[in-house]
């Protein structure tokens, strides 16, 4: 039994290998073989950001990506002729996209750390912030000592994360603090105010808005902590780093980025955001949902979240359907087939790993950060066909087992048997499972914000992130997901009802 | 035309059929009797390779179909069989039901099969039935369509599984009739059957299986009027009060 086990780990560790190296290989030219010449510059230089961290980079009403990271880079591209393309990626994943060489920079307000320069190329500074602390009012939490032994939310990955979990120590020590890492701002922010960490560490401009929308909390720069802020070029590559420099410097000459620090950084700046606090809770709602038109994000949600999800579901279903077939020939030969072996591994590995880490790895390894909707369907697809396996398997066996004697019994092929007489009485036991099946994934893809898709959820974390308030957009996306998936249930019901009905 | 030599058949430890040697001869209307659980299912369904048997020899007309390089599809299209529960294909008419094999298998024209469907049905007294769907039919009617269904193949023999033993009583008799028109027709039939009424009136030959072996093999007349065996006189005797 050891034995057995062992063999199927090894077998598994191989198969997603040889998957990785594969998709690598396939889609992706190697590493290090895009190498920027600026002479002849003719190739669009791919720029990785993380749309969440407002004002440095976020999206505006339009969904187009804007701030003083993207505005500035944009400034210095133009000055410089440079042809720009914008990924925008988890910030957790920007540094890994880059060593795999899919992006050539990094524009995410980005701390030039000792760690970082083993990996990639600085610019040189362009902006200088610092680092504060928020906590409710009272609390008396003003520096970096009084964090002992408290729970501290920071923003995952970013500076504040590594000076508080001890790993950067260049601007005062926090012992034992308990640290949880947010994906936005505003459910750092959230976690405080619920009672669910004592404290926020966080870019002082971003505690400065903050702490001017929601009464209650309060922040304190910390001295000493101001920190530089860099663009990322990849390693190696001096030639773009040079450009990039260069081009700095003329922007702070000609002026464009005096106007940009007064555009972002004053607190006038007409994309930064502000709930009006005098107009009551239907205020509220005006300027979450009305104000630059914010709904528009939820209805695009809406739309990426049912097509990922019916995509999903078909190409789920044609592999399902595959794989059902060739493992019940197999189970009827009573033979094991190499093909039937793979297939009952795939059903394994899909149904024993979670959704969010297939996602990720078919993104990030084999897609290379590349073609996003196509990578979550192929992800939702394979992950949903080994569940829609064993559906198909099951209304297959349902199907009396006197059905294919008759049909076998009159000289019928097994093909012909399963085509003509079994699978139109199993698709009746199938239908209403691939139904549900559907209802799942439009839960089940809330996920794909991990790989930078604007799904519904994604959109609600957004607009979150936008109008700093952390429950009333989550709530809404809630709201709607219930109502779809409230009503779609209703209507496979029905669906259901009529198909046996027609018995 | 049909000769069984030792024929053996296990189902994990349970020796089902331990040694049945009998022939057929064509024409000839062959009724299987015997109590429940004694194997008389099972001998039919090696018949047409429902189930592989796991010793012996059958041949038909001359041809080892045990071979395993037999193409047993080929075999099966001259061995019909009709089932205890009918088995007719819900998802399609009446009609479709008796054409499917003939345009898949023989690959016959659609309009032709159509003309033999009615044909058949017309046989066995349901040619309206022709565009109903079998869920709205009696059991009597279903099983008649199933016998169509088998004929509608031309084939060399006719297997009958209690092809009346899930009917109402009252539904019984019509079946039987089709099938006593058949016998009388000259069509080749094994017929597994509690119907003793039937065997003795319809049938050419009796066999009586229990525990996995043939115990008689005579003319009806024969073994109804004078049983040699006990357990066949024990058999009838309950059968018969």
């Amino acid at each position: 039994m050891r034995l057995i086990i062992k063999k199927k780990r090894g077998i598994l560790f191989l198969l997603l290998t040889a998957l990785t190296i594969a998709g690598s290989a396939v889609l992706l030219p190697a590493d290090g073989m895009f190498t920027l010449n600026a002479a002849e510059q003719t190739k669009e230089i791919v720029v990785g950001t993380n749309a969440e961290y407002s004002p440095f980079e976020y999206r505006d009403s339009d969904g187009e990506l804007t701030g003083f990271d993207y505005d500035l880079l944009e400034a210095i591209a133009e000055v410089q002729g440079i042809e720009l393309v914008w990924n925008d990626l988890p910030f957790d994943s920007l540094m890994g996209s880059m060593e795999a060489g899919d992006i050539q920079i990094i524009a995410a307000a980005v701390g030039p750390t000792e760690e970082r320069e083993r990996s990639v190329n600085f610019s040189d500074v362009y902006y200088t912030g610092s680092q504060s602390i928020i906590c409710n009012e009272g609390a008396d939490i003003t520096e970096f000592a009084d964090l002992t032994g408290k729970t501290v939310a920071v923003l995952e990955g970013s500076m504040s994360d590594l000076i508080v979990s001890g790993e950067n120590t260049d601007y005062g020590m926090v012992e034992d603090a308990d640290v949880k890492r947010f994906k936005t701002a505003s459910s750092a922010v959230m976690e405080l105010m619920n009672q669910g960490a004592d404290a926020v560490v966080i870019d002082t401009i971003m505690a400065e808005i903050y702490c001017d929308q929601t009464t209650g909390i309060i922040y304190t720069e910390v001295p000493g902590t101001e920190e530089d802020t860099v663009f990322c070029i990849q390693k190696g590559n001096t030639v773009l780093t040079e450009l990039i420099n260069e081009g700095l410097a003329k922007v702070r000459e000609n002026g464009t980025y005096d106007e940009l620090y007064e555009k972002y950084f004053s607190g006038e700046g007409e994309d930064t955001a502000a709930a009006d606090e005098e107009q009551g809770f239907l205020g509220k709602l005006k300027f979450i949902f009305l104000d630059e038109n914010r709904w528009q994000y939820y209805v695009s949600g809406v739309e990426i979240t049912i097509l990922i999800s019916i995509l999903s579901t078909l190409v789920g279903t044609l592999i399902g359907l595959f794989v059902a077939i060739v493992r019940l020939r197999a189970d009827r030969m009573k033979r094991k087939s190499i093909v039937a072996g793979i297939a009952a591994l795939y059903v394994d590995i899909i149904r024993g790993t979670p959704s969010v880490l297939q996602l990720m790895i078919i993104y990030f390894a084999v897609f290379h950060s590349r073609l996003g909707y196509l990578a979550a369907v192929v992800s939702f697809g394979i992950n949903s066909g080994a569940y829609v396996s064993e559906v198909i398997r099951g209304g297959i066996l349902a199907v009396d087992k006197g059905q294919t004697e008759a049909g076998r019994s009159l000289g019928m092929s097994y093909t012909d048997t399963m085509s003509f007489v079994i699978l139109p009485q199993a698709v009746k036991n199938i239908l209403p499972a691939l139904g549900n099946e559907f209802v799942q994934l439009i839960k089940e893809t809330s996920i794909l914000g991990y790989v930078g898709i604007l799904d519904l959820t994604k959109a609600a974390s957004y607009v979150s992130s936008r109008t700093y308030q952390m429950f009333i957009p989550l709530v809404a996306a809630g709201v709607i997901y219930y109502v779809i998936v409230k009503l779609l249930t209703i209507l496979l019901g029905k669906f259901e009802r009529r198909l046996r009905d027609s018995d | 035309m049909i000769k069984i030599r030792h024929l053996q058949k296990s189902f994990g430890q349970v020796r089902v059929l331990k040694d049945i040697s009998t022939e057929i001869r064509k024409g000839e209307c062959v009724c299987v009797i015997g109590p429940s659980g004694s194997g008389k299912s099972t001998f039919l369904r090696c018949i047409n390779l429902l189930e592989q048997p796991d010793g012996g020899g059958i041949e038909v007309d001359g041809r080892d179909i045990l071979d395993p390089g037999l193409k047993i599809d080929d075999y099966r299209k001259e061995v019909g069989m009709v089932f205890q529960h009918f088995n007719l294909f819900p998802n399609m008419t009446v009609k479709r039901n008796i054409m499917l094999a003939p345009m898949r298998v023989l690959g016959l024209p659609e309009e032709e099969c159509s003309g033999k469907a009615l044909k058949l049905l017309r046989q066995v007294g349901l040619e309206s039935k022709a565009d109903t769907y079998p869920n709205k039919l009696s059991g009597g009617q279903k099983q008649r369509v199933a016998i169509a269904r088998a004929l509608a193949m031309n084939p060399k023999v006719l297997l009958f599984d209690e092809p009346t033993s899930a009917l109402d009583p009252e539904m019984v008799g019509e079946v039987l009739h089709v099938m006593k028109e058949l016998a009388e027709g000259g069509m080749t039939m094994i017929v597994v059957t509690h119907e003793m009424g039937f065997a003795r009136e319809v049938s050419d030959r009796v066999l009586f299986i229990d525990h996995g072996v043939i115990l008689e093999d005579r003319p009806p007349r024969e073994l109804f009027g004078r049983p040699e065996n006990e357990r066949t006189k024990e058999f009838l005797a309950k059968i018969l009060t």
